[in-house]
């Protein structure tokens, strides 16, 4: 004997593609923000991150900042200045 | 932000990070691995690690991020417009089997066998409720896309888990409330489910010896429904994709679903959804999140107020980051406690409140501790703030508000034990609007 059966599962959302930005042609005078997204206990790695850069990239202005609030938290103020002030982010670190 | 983002993630989650980026419109998001974890990780080492390479593609990290700034962009990193994902209404014909096996592979199931949901079957257990098969109840997330479902397709769900029709109004309030019973987390959470109301009497629900096990046909089938709604209406459950749990959580077999006995408490102890603002009259189902119950009764203490003090003591401070303490009580555990002057549950949240106590050298070291209170006390919030500034010696309370201790009164009065862990109360939500 053969059935049919229905689908049990629910509709997935219809998703907008946003285009990326731009990319730098090169990382000399620039200014590179450097996030840590406050997952508990990496500051040691995000800040290594920054000084391992700061000597291979001696030409690159890196700034460093704590994003507001706890990994779950969105920064919107951050957001801003970073796109008035600065070229480029590196976020770190998920996980 | 609209100016080049590198992103680096733990190795174990840079394809989690892809799905989400692919969610939100940017799949092709550049995202650099790195060993995991990077939490408490000494400096020299995490050099080390950033000198090294991408476990994943074998290159080197610190070329990995500076090639996220610079490579030029494809026409697939620019493309804009919208992207939707078409649902087939129906599987088959085929056998059994094959269909039993299809579900298994697709990710369907629980992996347990299911009920095929046939038209015909998902047409009777449509029967248990009023509402329209196509209206929308909400939506849910439990792995990283949120669906939107209707009243069949809950039904489905519900046909699958072997739920009677009478359970639907149950299960339609489960799956509205937005729950996600199995979430993504790392962090292996478990939820928990009780029932308050007239209806765990007409659905012949357990609340007493027992109802913890799976001894009972409708507290069996609820939770395991909670568990394919989250599987198939929230695109959940799937390990390594969809669900992260590092060992995963017995208690999510059931969620430990049960009706709390209300015929057996004493004068002033009021039903947990009254204690909510619901009426006694109403059917109402409660969630909780946590991770672990410990069954107590041998200890040295021979009042129960002090024992259960001790697994007060045990549990996560309730800082920034939700936590909380659910206590299971045995009616013959509340009568002790009725002896001892507790006359409502209040009364024995309030005591618990004020005798849990930790010192701040203590409570900044906790995990979660560091992850929400620290930052929001960095933020100038209260009591946080002005705790960074105390002494490590100072006391201050593990819970800061008896509304974050939960009581709930189940058990055949066998014997007197209790349970309890460290659950919080996540929402209750109303039954008979799905009836």
């Amino acid at each position: 004997m053969k059935y049919t059966v229905l689908n049990p599962r629910g509709q997935r959302p219809v998703k907008e593609r946003i285009p990326m930005a731009p990319r730098l042609d090169t990382l000399d005078g620039k200014t590179i923000y450097i996030i840590d997204v406050r997952w508990p206990y990496t500051e040691n790695f995000v800040r290594e991150l920054q000084n391992v850069l700061l000597e291979k990239y001696p030409k690159t202005k890196f700034v460093f900042r704590d994003k507001l609030g706890s990994y779950f938290d969105n920064d919107p103020n951050l957001w801003m200045e970073i796109k008035q002030k600065g070229n480029a982010a590196i976020v770190a670190v998920g996980h | 932000m609209g100016i080049p983002t590198a992103a680096i993630e733990g190795e174990v989650f840079v394809n989690l990070s892809k799905m989400y980026a692919d969610l939100v419109g940017m799949p092709h998001l550049r995202i650099v691995g790195v060993p995991h974890p990077t939490s408490r990780v000494p400096a020299p080492e995490c050099r080390k690690y950033l000198k090294g390479n991408d476990p994943e593609t074998q290159r080197p990290i610190l070329d990995e991020i500076v090639e996220s700034l610079t490579q030029p962009l494809t026409g697939e990193d620019i493309r804009s417009g919208f992207v939707e994902s078409l649902e087939p209404k129906a599987f088959g014909p085929d056998t059994e089997d094959e269909l039993q096996r299809f579900f298994l592979e697709s990710n369907f199931t629980d992996k347990l066998p299911i009920v095929l949901p046939t038209e015909e079957r998902v047409s009777s257990m449509l029967k248990g409720t009023s509402h329209h098969p196509e209206e929308i109840v909400g939506e849910l997330r439990s792995g990283y896309e949120a669906c939107i479902f209707t009243v069949e397709k809950v039904a489905i769900n519900a046909v699958m888990a072997g739920a009677r029709p009478e359970y639907l109004p149950v299960i339609l309030a489960m799956a509205a409330s937005g729950t996600p019973v199995i979430t993504t987390s790392t962090q292996s959470f478990a939820k928990m489910i009780v029932v308050n109301g007239p209806i765990r009497n007409e659905i012949k629900m357990n609340s007493g010896c027992g109802a913890l096990s799976p001894l009972n046909q409708a507290n069996c089938i609820i939770g395991r429904t909670a568990t394919l709604l989250c599987i198939n209406l929230g695109a959940g459950g799937v390990p390594n994709v969809t669900y992260w749990g590092s060992q995963g959580n017995g208690l999510d077999y059931n969620h430990a679903t049960f009706a709390e006995n209300e015929e057996e408490l004493p004068l002033g102890w009021a039903p947990f959804h009254v204690q909510k603002g619901f009426k006694k009259e109403e059917s109402v189902v409660s969630f909780f999140q946590g991770y672990s119950m410990w069954h107590w009764k041998n200890t040295y203490e021979r009042e129960k107020s002090k024992a259960i003090l001790h697994l007060a003591n045990l549990v996560m401070p309730s800082g920034a980051f939700k936590s909380g303490l659910a206590l299971l009580l045995d009616p013959i555990v509340v009568r002790d406690l009725v002896r001892e002057s507790f006359e409502t549950k209040e009364s024995l949240c309030d005591y618990i409140c004020e005798n849990s106590l930790l010192p701040l050298d203590e409570f900044w070291q906790y995990h979660l501790v560091e992850g929400f209170s620290l930052p929001a006390a960095k933020q100038e919030i209260e009591p946080y703030a002005s705790w960074l500034k105390k002494s490590g010696d100072t006391l201050v309370n593990r819970y800061q508000r008896p509304d974050q201790i939960s009581i709930l009164v189940v058990g055949g009065k066998t014997n007197d034990f209790w349970q309890g862990g460290d659950w919080y109360h996540t929402g209750s939500f109303s039954i008979d609007e799905w009836r």
